[in-house]
């Protein structure tokens, strides 16, 4: 190697080219110094321990969030030395480590998206109760999957849950949770709910429930959220944008079904209730129909009553207008050869006349 | 054959929209301005939903479906 001279390009290349073979990708941690964000794309910054310091380069959309100095970073990346500005690591990804340096991140992130509406209560939007079809993200190997589960059947029956298997922890975690909740989003016929589920951990496993893509993938979820981390004192950030958050992967079952035992109470109420109903309705119509009854009877009472008032009058008027009465009051009545007669020019002198008298008739002769 | 029995049922059923329509239909039985036809109508409509939810609640079965798709590579 001592004997050969190389221009200094062919040295940068030949370094290059060493470094790409020898660490085709490194992962180091250490502390942020002199963070900068260049035309809102490029981020510069370093990483540093009590002797050394390294320069970073990448962009913004590898930034789990907002970033400060001072905080504990995890960056995985290519080294390379350029040929003018020197030796850096170019980022492949990069996540916040340690309690303290999480928590703050998770803090400054938390208060952006809130200052973005994130987080406000008005885009909460109901969820389906109980749901036909499920969207579950989780580990498959997870006790989060075994407990939502297991409530889930305990509870409620008829829930066709599609399982997208993805690991909830590490750095492969938010892409896969983001891919999954993509994929729902994306089917012609998406589920009615997405749960996004798994069990309590340090800050660092819980860490891609709060990284800024998961966050705002999960706020721009179109079919409604659930998200639920177990046991936990902080509430991740996932849970903060989602419509619903539950406490626990258990819990997160006991919010979308209703108990079969109580809904069996309540349908046997829904059978006395319909069976009161029917009865006080039929009770009262048969009441009306009594009551139409006896009114029809009094009606028909009435007119048979009117019906013989009548009768009686017309009767007593027709005694009133008979001729017997008239001969029983004095008068007779004058025939000539068989005919009532009721004026004098129809008789002629010596003529045979009759009277019919009340009690008996009589012969007589006209005289003049 | 039991299970392909439980899945259509499952398919058929929408418990919230039926349990839905028992509330209505029970407070529209309640409320005195049905006359009897439609009254009879609607507690034997109510009895029949009643029924398809109970056998609903004790026959039907979740169903798990792992997802084929991978998510650990960007698509």
């Amino acid at each position: 190697m001592k004997d050969v001279i190389l221009s200094v390009s062919d040295f940068v290349a030949l370094l290059n080219q060493t470094l790409e073979f020898a660490y085709p990708s490194v992962t180091v941690v250490g502390e942020l110094a002199n963070f900068r964000v260049s035309k809102n794309r490029w981020v510069y910054f370093d990483l540093k321990d009590e002797t050394a310091n390294v320069k970073f380069f990448g962009t913004v959309y590898q930034l789990p969030g907002p970033l400060e100095d001072g905080m504990t970073l995890q960056v995985r990346g290519t080294p390379r030395l350029h040929p003018q500005y020197g030796f850096s690591v170019t980022v492949q990804s990069m996540q916040p480590m340690g309690e303290g340096t999480i928590r703050r991140a998770a803090a400054l992130l938390e208060a952006k998206l809130a200052a973005e509406g994130l987080f406000d209560v008005e885009r909460k939007r109901p969820l389906p109760y109980p749901p036909a079809r499920v969207g579950l993200i989780t580990s498959s190997e997870s006790a989060a999957y075994a407990d939502f589960v297991k409530i889930l059947n305990e509870r409620w029956g008829g829930v066709a849950v599609e399982l997208a298997d993805v690991q909830v922890q590490g750095e492969p975690a938010p892409g896969q949770i983001i891919r999954a909740i993509e994929y729902f989003n994306q089917m012609a016929e998406p589920p009615e709910v997405l749960v996004l589920t798994r069990g309590g951990g340090s800050a660092e496993d819980l860490a891609a429930f709060s990284t800024e893509h998961v966050t705002r993938t999960v706020a721009a979820s179109r079919i409604p959220t659930l998200v639920a981390v177990g046991h936990e004192v902080d509430t991740s950030l996932a849970e903060l944008a989602a419509d619903q958050r539950a406490s626990t992967p258990s819990n997160a079952a006991q919010l979308l079904t209703p108990d079969k035992r109580h809904e069996f109470e309540r349908l046997a109420d829904y059978r006395q209730g319909l069976s009161t109903s029917i009865t006080q309705n039929l009770q009262e119509a048969s009441s009306r129909y009594v009551e139409m009854m006896s009114a029809l009877d009094e009606a028909i009472k009435q007119r048979i009553d009117q019906a013989n008032q009548q009768l009686t009058a017309d009767r007593q008027l027709m005694v009133a207008l008979s001729p017997a009465a008239a001969l029983s009051r004095g008068y007779a009545i004058v025939r000539a050869e068989g005919r009532a007669v009721s004026s004098v020019s129809q008789l002629k002198n010596q003529q045979k006349i009759n009277l019919q008298l009340r009690d008996g008739d009589a012969a007589a002769i006209i005289r003049s | 054959m039991t299970r392909s029995m439980n899945t259509n049922e499952t398919k058929s059923v929408n418990y919230q929209t039926l349990s839905a329509e028992l509330d209505e239909l029970l407070s529209k039985l309640q409320s005195n301005d049905v006359d009897v036809d439609q009254a009879v109508a609607l507690y034997e409509r109510g009895m029949a939903i009643v029924k398809q939810l109970e056998a609903h609640l004790k026959t039907a079965e979740n169903k798990v479906t792992k997802i084929k798709k991978q998510f650990g590579d960007a698509a």
